[in-house]
């Protein structure tokens, strides 16, 4: 096929075979995976599960894993990350599946809840992440969700019902109220159904937040457990905090779905995107990417919350600072991640 | 460096004799003013732009494709003589389109807003002998920077041609028409060869003659093309092979002549300016403004005809906002005319006749020496 292929650009050269197969099915596209939706089902008032059917086989990922999922809104193509929500596959698939929570600020998730329909194509970014089950599950296992946070959990129950002999699992899942919570009926089928898995509905609008003694009275146990938690990011730092006086950091997992920036009263500068010979007013307060973005630079994007390194580019020149603890930073050459970072200063980017 | 009040005042005055002949007897209230108003149409187009923009040019961009594709597969049958015909006007209107609406303007990135990575100044590739990356270099910063600036900006005559009785008379302007014939028809070769020689003596520490250095890089870019268009194709067509060939020829020549006559329409006709580097020093805003609107000409037309200039013929609000998306130039030519009936500005347009007549009768009255011009009494 790939022979084929270079065989064919010398046809269309400058040009690549791609941009003449895509005049016949967008999904025909070989240099980009794209999908096409299949399903959108309401799963609350503000959340829909999206079954995505990619145009070629990924290799079976792993439960909690996620995808780039990139639609254009009023001509402006947009990326965001979306944790799969289906039970892990046998082998390579085409099928992906997510369940998306609208967050109101007229965004990807807004319009995937609320517009998206069958036969929609989405561009894909094929699954990735490290937020996995262990290899061997005996060990106990206490899953933490807050919000849309349930997600990558969902995956991994969902997985873990298929197994042969699944470990014991507690789920915590905290929402505002009952009517927010994805999947309730399929979750209270499984507590009802399967032994070794209990659920625990937090209804944080009755009850307020969860704190370490609810967490010791909901799960005594809850030092014995290899424990995964996702959500909302002050429940991520009040439960990372838990595990940190307990000593155990290292039987707890995280993963995040935004990141807290700080707002910050220094200065900006001027961003000088060098390769792209855009220059640009970068406010102190603007991620670098964001300020890229505005201006019609391609800037490379992944989880846009600082964990995947996949917008790192070289500073060239100027300090940058650290959105997430202030710290002001940067050497010429400096690989810097243009989600979470803002000018400091007037800087230069290799972008 | 701490400057008196002295020495601010008379750089203003400084300042406002160089630039009189951009800003002739305009306030420099007024020139302030001029830039407002273009600054705040522009931002009203950005704030705009949205999917019916972007269906716009994935529109484009699927016509010249059907185009190229219709007439490539046409010339199949060349030996044909209505085939060849048929054939060698798709070819050429799809090679048209595809070097002025489209790979002129994505590379002048009016499309970057759209953050799609196939259609982004960064990465558009286009069929044509100078690779992508030399024009943006020699295209989008020098000549809208130093835009009518003689010695600076290269497109004005391309160094060979002499376009202005500002610029000096050499004894091989005599063959200029003669000159710009050879150009127009091989232009493509004529702008690569050109930009590829410049930017290979510029690097000066690079090893081995910079003559050679150009040639080897251009034939880097020009060899994908002729293996295409002279080569592949041709092969592909089986008996057709020499008809495909001379086809493919003439549809490069054709879009060669007709981008030569709109982008020489765009600065060459009587009425444009030009500057020296002296008198736009300093330059503000509203100068930079003014010295695109007087160093640019316009083309009347009809819709179609604008798009297949690549909205070129709109190159007032071309030079005025290079990076706007092109469909919108027939939107805000009206405004900017507009501005131009209220301060007393020029606005130079006509219809392609006339534009290409008077770059034409330029070049051939220039093209004798001064004196000798004189003495004949031919103006230019």
């Amino acid at each position: 096929m790939t022979r084929i292929l270079s065989l064919a650009q010398r046809l269309t050269s400058p040009l690549l075979p791609d941009d003449y197969l895509t005049l016949i099915d967008p999904l025909l596209a070989q240099g980009s995976l794209r999908g096409r939706i299949v399903t959108v089902e309401a799963e609350s008032r503000d959340s829909s599960t999206i079954v995505v059917r990619a145009a070629r086989a990924v290799a079976a990922f792993k439960a909690g894993q996620h995808i780039g999922v990139g639609v254009d809104l009023n001509g402006v193509r947009h990326w965001r990350t979306f944790s799969l929500s289906g039970a892990e596959p046998l082998g390579p698939t085409q099928a992906l599946q997510i369940t998306v929570k609208a967050t109101g600020s007229g965004g990807v998730s807004d319009h995937l809840v609320h517009d998206a329909k069958a036969g929609d194509v989405l561009f894909l970014d094929p699954p990735s992440g490290d937020f996995t089950l262990p290899e061997h599950t005996a060990e106990p296992l206490l899953l933490i969700a807050g919000g849309s946070g349930i997600t990558p959990l969902l995956s991994m129950i969902r997985t873990l019902a298929q197994a042969e002999n699944p470990p014991s699992v507690h789920l915590i899942y905290s929402a505002r109220s009952l009517d927010d919570m994805v999947a309730l009926a399929e979750l209270r089928a499984y507590a009802d159904t399967k032994p070794w898995f209990t659920l625990t509905a937090w209804e944080s609008g009755i009850r307020g937040r969860i704190d370490q003694p609810s967490l010791a009275l909901i799960e005594p146990d809850w030092q014995q457990s290899i424990a995964y938690v996702c959500g909302p990011a002050p429940m991520l730092t009040a439960v990372d905090g838990w595990w940190r006086e307990a000593g155990l950091t290292q039987r707890l997992k995280i993963e995040q779905f935004q990141t807290q920036l700080l707002v910050v009263d220094g200065e900006g500068g001027t961003a000088n995107f060098t390769a792209s010979s855009r220059t640009s007013n970068a406010a102190a307060n603007e991620s670098l990417m964001s300020v890229g973005e505005a201006s019609g630079v391609l800037m490379p994007s992944g989880c846009r919350i600082g964990i995947c390194h996949t917008c790192v580019v070289p500073l060239k020149s100027g300090k940058v600072r650290d959105l997430r603890t202030g710290r002001v930073h940067g050497e010429p050459g400096e690989p810097i991640q243009t989600c979470i970072n803002a000018a400091a200063c007037d800087v230069a980017l290799d972008v | 460096m701490t400057a008196t009040i002295e020495d601010l005042t008379i750089d203003l005055t400084d300042d406002r004799e160089r630039h009189a002949s951009i800003t002739g007897t305009l306030t420099t209230e007024q020139v302030d003013e001029i830039g407002r108003r273009l600054d705040s149409i522009r931002a009203d187009i950005e704030s705009d732009l949205g999917a019916d923009d972007a269906a716009y040019i994935r529109r484009l961009i699927r016509i010249h494709r059907y185009l190229e594709i219709s007439g490539r597969a046409t010339l199949m049958a060349s030996i044909l003589p209505p085939a060849w015909l048929a054939g060698t006007g798709l070819l050429a209107t799809a090679k048209i389109l595809e070097n002025m609406e489209l790979g002129h303007n994505i590379m002048h990135g009016q499309w970057d807003w759209m953050r799609d990575p196939t259609i982004h100044s960064s990465t558009w590739e286009w069929d044509n002998a100078i690779s992508a990356a030399d024009w943006k270099q020699s295209h989008n910063d020098m000549h809208h920077m130093w835009t009518n600036v003689i010695g600076k900006d290269k497109d004005v005559g391309y160094g060979r041609l002499r376009v202005t009785s500002d610029q000096e008379w050499r004894k091989d302007h005599l063959f200029q028409v003669g000159t710009n014939v050879l150009i127009a028809l091989f232009f493509e070769y004529g702008i690569s060869m050109y930009d590829a020689t410049l930017e290979e003596i510029k690097k000066t520490d690079a090893p081995g003659h910079p003559r050679i250095r150009a040639l080897r890089s251009l034939w880097g870019k020009v060899k994908p093309q002729v293996l295409k268009d002279y080569v592949a194709f041709p092969l592909l067509s089986g008996i057709s092979a020499p008809t495909t060939f001379t086809a493919n020829f003439t549809a490069n020549i054709i879009r060669n002549v007709w981008t030569h006559t709109i982008i020489f329409c765009g600065h060459f006709p009587d009425d444009v300016e030009y500057f020296t580097e002296e008198e736009i020093e300093g330059e503000s805003k509203g100068e930079w403004y003014l010295r695109q609107l007087m160093g640019s000409a316009n083309i009347e037309g009809s819709t179609l005809f604008h798009t297949m200039s690549g909205n070129l013929s709109h190159q007032i609000e071309h030079h005025l906002f290079p990076d706007l998306p092109s469909n919108r130039y027939a939107e805000i030519a009206p405004q900017v005319k507009e501005i131009c009936v209220e301060f007393g500005l020029p606005y130079t347009t006509g219809r392609l006749g006339k534009q290409s007549f008077e770059v034409w009768r330029s070049l051939a009255a220039l093209s004798l020496p001064d004196d000798v011009r004189e003495r004949l009494r031919i103006a230019a």
